[in-house]
């Protein structure tokens, strides 16, 4: 599992490669935690290499979603697979973030 | 016999003999000495000695005290020779007896189990010396074959005491367990705790389920058995190490699925080591050549044995020589096949839950949306074993079955950790919004969104979740 984090002038993206089960969150969790200090502007999770999530995955982009909300920032989800997509409909994920292609 | 019991007699004969050589050449001395005194004692009777007289009353009371004392010292040596042979001869009895004990631990009854057709079961053992170190057992349970096949290293009483205790451990351990790697591991911790002699155990253990022919099996630094279907090859096998060589070891399960008439051949190194005059050894090559055509196990394991001691001719048997051979005899179709993983409740081990559903979803040709919902699943509920039903720092085990049936497919995962009932937990309320959402409560409503049913079970001290999917 990678994260690649980069800062943009408008915004900051983080390409999430690989499958984010419950070892790899606990192991990309460091980096995923810096995220939040962005949280006051636009964070990109890029998922277009992202091929599972489970639970604890999830339990880091709320986390992340919290921030940005107490913060007055935003989370952008792109380019989710249909099955990381179902699983955020499962789990009315689909509401709380903003979802791009 | 042990080497320390035929040294001490070894040391008891050359005391003996020492002495006997010692009485035959006092006697002889004194038949000389005798000899001389009687010439000297006529000599002073042809000369009219007055002495002559008490010389010989003192000659003839000396001698009988002498022959007096050597019957004496004779006797003591031949009570104490007697009492070696009787030794030597109780120390055989005990032996034997010994030897009696320790075939009645094995099953010999053949056919083990008349009325059943579907499994056909042949054994046999042939210590090298009186009492040994291997062991087979056999035993049904729950329509369930349980087996296995092991060598103790060395030879004579000591093996074979470890050897009862290997038994025995088996017949216990198994009588609450279905999977072979968890038997092997409990037996490797239990023997490894008490092993002050260094002693180990090769083993191979299986269990063969008569209703689909599913085999779990689980190596402990055993050979390879013979697998016997439309060829003959040497079952796939992970080494592993052998019983009693380090505790806390967790053994590699495997399985496979027999059909209708495919057997397995196990035997102990006695086998592919038998040596001929010419210090050769019989070997795997010669052992899979004595496989030919479709035969009863009985009628395989004559065979074998007649192989075997063709080669061996006029040499002496220089190891046991152990055989087991199964056939599964199930004609009918199995409504069903099971997979399974073993893992411990390590988070780190989590990923092999991904190449377990890689198995199941090519075998059951699954697509590729689904494997993965199956898998978030699954991994859900192991993750909820590992972090609730082990408290932090104890060491568990995660038993994973799969059940794989023409329009369903079943996970049942069991742990022996304390009581947890995972659906029990609420449901996350997913209509909230993102300050109200908790964290966490996520597992077990994915568990329970994608199978149809999910249900738990505490018992024999376990928690069995076991949880369906209709396909």
């Amino acid at each position: 599992m990678e994260i690649n984090i980069k800062t943009l002038p408008d915004s900051t993206v983080a390409e999430l490669v690989g499958r984010l089960d419950t070892p790899a969150s606990l192991e990309i969790a460091p980096a995923f935690e810096s995220l939040y200090e962005k949280a006051s502007g636009t964070v990109v999770i890029d998922c277009s290499k992202l091929e599972y999530i489970s639970s604890s995955g999830l339990r880091l982009f709320l986390t992340l979603r919290k921030s940005a909300s107490d913060k007055g920032g935003r989370v952008i989800v792109r380019s989710i697979c249909p099955e990381i997509r179902n699983v955020f409909m499962m789990t009315g994920f689909l509401n709380l973030f903003q979802i791009e292609d | 016999m042990g080497q320390k019991e035929e040294k001490l007699i070894k040391k008891f004969r050359g005391a003996i003999r020492v002495r006997l050589s010692l009485i035959l050449f006092i006697v002889l001395a004194m038949v000389i000495a005798a000899g001389g005194l009687m010439q000297y004692f006529y000599f002073m009777k042809e000369n009219s000695d007055p002495l002559a007289g008490p010389v010989f009353v003192v000659l003839m009371a000396v001698s009988f005290v002498l022959i007096f004392l050597l019957m004496l010292g004779f006797r003591r040596n031949m009570s104490k020779l007697k009492k070696i042979a009787s030794v030597n001869e109780k120390m055989e009895r005990e032996l034997e007896i010994a030897r009696g004990i320790q075939m009645s631990m094995l099953p010999k009854t053949f056919p083990p189990y008349p009325d059943r057709d579907d499994i056909d079961i042949y054994a046999c053992i042939v210590p090298a010396k009186e009492v040994g170190g291997d062991l087979y057992d056999f035993y049904m349970r729950d329509d369930k074959m349980f087996f296995c096949i092991g060598d103790v290293s060395g030879k004579g009483v000591p093996a074979s005491l470890v050897m009862a205790v290997a038994r025995s451990l088996f017949r216990t351990i198994s009588s609450h367990e279905m999977s072979p790697a968890r038997i092997v591991t409990m037996m490797n911790d239990s023997m490894s705790e008490m092993n002050e002699n260094n002693m180990f155990i090769t083993m191979f253990c299986g269990v063969l389920d008569l209703k689909n022919g599913h085999l779990r099996y689980c190596n402990a630094g055993h050979n390879a058995p013979v697998l016997l279907n439309d060829s003959k090859q040497m079952l796939p096998v992970v080494p592993n190490l052998p019983l009693g060589v380090m505790p806390g070891m967790v053994f590699k399960e495997q399985e496979t699925d027999l059909k209708y008439q495919d057997a397995l051949f196990l035997y102990t190194d006695g086998v592919t080591e038998a040596e001929n005059i010419n210090h050769e050894l019989f070997g795997e090559e010669r052992m899979l050549n004595a496989f030919t055509g479709l035969k009863g196990s009985r009628n395989h394991m004559e065979t074998m044995v007649k192989a075997v001691s063709d080669f061996v001719g006029e040499a002496p048997q220089s190891d046991d020589l152990t055989m087991l051979f199964i056939r599964y005899m199930n004609e009918e179709k199995p409504d069903s096949t099971e997979r399974h993983l073993l893992i411990h409740n390590d988070i780190q081990q989590i990923p092999q839950l991904a190449d377990f559903i890689g198995i199941i979803a090519e075998e059951m040709n699954l697509d590729h949306a689904l494997s993965m919902s199956l898998n978030l699943a699954l991994e859900e509920a192991v993750t909820n074993v590992i972090m609730y039903s082990y408290p932090e720092g104890t060491d568990g085990l995660v038993d994973i079955e799969a059940i794989m049936r023409e329009k369903s497919l079943s996970f049942i995962v069991s742990d022996s950790g304390r009581p947890f009932d995972p659906t029990k937990t609420e449901d996350a309320d997913i209509t909230l919004g993102v300050e109200e959402r908790p964290v966490g409560g996520l597992g077990i409503f994915l568990v329970r969104n994608i199978m149809d049913t999910v249900q738990y079970e505490r018992k024999d001290g376990k928690n069995i979740l076991s949880m369906t999917k209709n396909l």
